[in-house]
């Protein structure tokens, strides 16, 4: 108990660093945007007169406060660029940038573990070793190249998909997973590479101990042994790995868009960086920041709640 | 203690010899390309590999192996810097923290794990997008978005080695903290420190090849292997070269760095 009030005391006050920090980034520093927006012809009075409008004359702590208070009720601004609110903009392109995060995570955990304990059933061998190299080759790749090849190959050589031809969830649903399976896999296999690699090792770690030894001598069968007993510890540090893994799926997730031709929040985020509409980039980062801290919190938590050795 | 031993030597020597291969070509394209990289040629546009021609020509003409050997330049000009800018900040913060401890540490880092939980990449766009993009923004993005992970690592050396016994003997004598934590502590946790700047080498080469992609990191008429991939994106139909060459020369400079991380701390280091 006392453990899980720190944890959330903990994300709380991440969230507010992280809350402070995006408002000095975006509020504070790129300048006045009253004198942005009436442009440098303007006269002083004029500007003076639209700052007084848009409430930049208050102090930081009440603007502070105002922006906390609006972003959580949802109002996170207006676009410089489209004039629309950025809710509005943003809203239809959350589900695809998840729908994709959560596709590259399954193929992460379904390709790991069991290549993983494969590996660790023939340690050494030449099965293992090939993984091995294969592993470390895997992982040096970007993932947006990974992409571009795979577009090649099943793109322009098996004619499997059409590059650049994305299907919108409310037009066909299967069509619209199928299209993403491939930038999901172009995210996952880099990851999935280095999450087999932890596993392998964590297991093997795991072997000499006696109680390995038990379950052998009590008449259970390598595989047994392996998927039942070892996994079950090896697994263990994995688990916060591929919680911090969550955060870089994301930061992938925004290249692999830009490959592919999705349109999620990858590309919006690209867009208004080119564009600078900072009310755009800020909703954006701030609610990747949101994502990423809040599932960190959840991995630590759980854990906790696997590990019986930790419990308090 | 570990019973299942890594092929150590492999790591360190693989690592070596393709990182060693990589810099020879690297250092080679700031002084020399087979053609100007700049140099269009209406005639030979998207030529596949030849002679002539090894890695093939663009849709420009221009010669892709000048634009590997240049492209790679700045690639690493951008990754050095970062981890030179990354690296000196987060020791710096690493050694105060882990060494002093007390409120400065736990103030700072709770600002480092708010900001260590958020993709360096990411902050990197944030920075960028306020200052612009080009190849020195993008290494101080990069550098300052690689300051919490590397602080991480150095607090957490230099939280283990306070309680050694030289470190204690160090103080009884009256060493000054400075000269302990740069003198006596530093060089103990080079293993460790140099197998995360390694890391960290190739994520600032992954990072930066991802923002040149998008058209957001280094800028025309700086040449990057990121910017090569994603001008030959267009083409992958007419002249997979373009893409492939430079791909893959990213791939064999992140495989040597990444190995030769790894066999250092084999080789050298300690538990982890």
């Amino acid at each position: 108990m006392k453990f899980i009030i720190k944890k959330i005391t903990g994300l709380i006050i991440a969230l507010l660093i992280v809350s402070i920090l995006a408002f000095l980034a975006f509020e504070i520093i790129p300048g006045d945007p009253a004198r942005t927006i009436l442009g440098t012809e303007a006269t002083e009075a004029k500007v003076e007169a639209l700052r007084d409008e848009m409430g930049l004359n208050r102090p930081l702590t009440v603007r502070y406060g105002e922006w906390v208070k609006n972003f959580v009720s949802g109002d996170m601004g207006t676009s410089y660029s489209y004039q629309i609110p950025v809710k509005e903009l943003i809203a239809d392109k959350i589900p695809i940038t998840v729908t994709m995060t959560v596709m590259s995570f399954l193929f992460i955990v379904l390709l790991s573990i069991p290549l993983g304990v494969l590996c660790v059933y023939y340690e050494n061998h030449m099965l293992d070793r090939i993984f091995l190299a294969l592993n470390q080759v895997l992982m040096s790749v970007p993932p947006f190249f990974i992409g571009m090849l795979l577009t090649v190959l099943f793109g322009l050589v098996f004619h499997f998909f059409t590059p650049g031809g994305y299907i919108s969830y409310t037009e066909n649903l299967a069509g619209f997973l199928g299209y993403l399976l491939l930038p999901s896999l172009a995210i996952a296999l880099p990851k999935a590479a280095m999450t087999m690699k932890m596993l392998r090792s964590s297991m093997l770690d795991q072997l000499g101990q006696d109680y390995v030894r038990t379950a052998k001598s009590r008449g259970n069968g390598p595989w047994r042994v392996l998927f039942v007993h070892v996994f079950k510890n090896g697994f263990l540090p994995v688990i916060t790995f591929l919680g911090v893994m969550i955060a870089d799926v994301i930061a992938n997730s925004i290249v692999i868009e830009q490959v592919f031709g999705i349109p999620g929040l990858g590309r919006t985020l690209i867009s208004s960086i080119s564009k600078r509409d900072y009310p755009v980039v800020e909703a954006v980062i701030v609610l990747i920041a949101i994502v990423i801290l809040v599932t960190n919190a959840v991995v630590d938590l759980l854990y906790r709640k696997l590990d019986k050795r930790i419990e308090i | 203690m570990r019973k299942h031993k890594k092929p150590d030597s492999f790591y360190f020597t693989a690592g070596a010899a393709v990182t060693g291969v990589m810099a020879v070509l690297i250092v080679l394209g700031f002084f020399w390309a087979p053609y100007d990289p700049e140099a269009m040629a209406g005639t030979l546009k998207l030529q596949g590999p030849s002679f002539a021609h090894l890695f093939g020509t663009d849709q420009f003409g221009r010669d892709v192996l000048s634009r590997v050997l240049t492209g790679a330049g700045s690639t690493f000009v951008v990754a050095a810097g970062t981890i030179v800018i990354g690296g000196t900040a987060g020791i710096i913060i690493g050694a105060l923290t882990g060494y002093f401890g007390g409120w400065l540490d736990e103030g700072l880092m709770r600002i480092n794990d708010a900001l260590a939980a958020f993709p360096s990449v990411l902050l990197a766009l944030v920075i960028i997008s306020i200052s612009g993009p080009g190849k020195y923004k993008v290494m101080a993005a990069l550098g300052i978005a690689f300051i919490p992970s590397f602080a991480r690592v150095v607090r957490g050396e230099f939280m283990r080695c306070v309680k050694e016994d030289y470190v204690i003997s160090a103080k009884l004598i009256g060493v000054p903290a400075w000269r302990i934590l740069f003198v006596h502590i530093l060089p103990n946790i080079l293993p460790a420190l140099l197998s995360s700047l390694t890391i960290g080498f190739n994520n600032a080469v992954l990072a930066e090849a991802g923002m040149s992609y998008l058209g957001i990191g280094v800028q025309p008429p700086d040449a990057s292997l990121g910017r090569m991939l994603s001008e030959a994106q267009t083409y992958l139909a007419g002249g997979p070269w373009c893409a492939i060459f430079p791909g893959v020369f990213l791939v064999l400079l992140v495989l040597g760095v990444g190995m030769l991380g790894e066999g250092i701390l084999d080789r050298f280091g300690g538990g982890r």
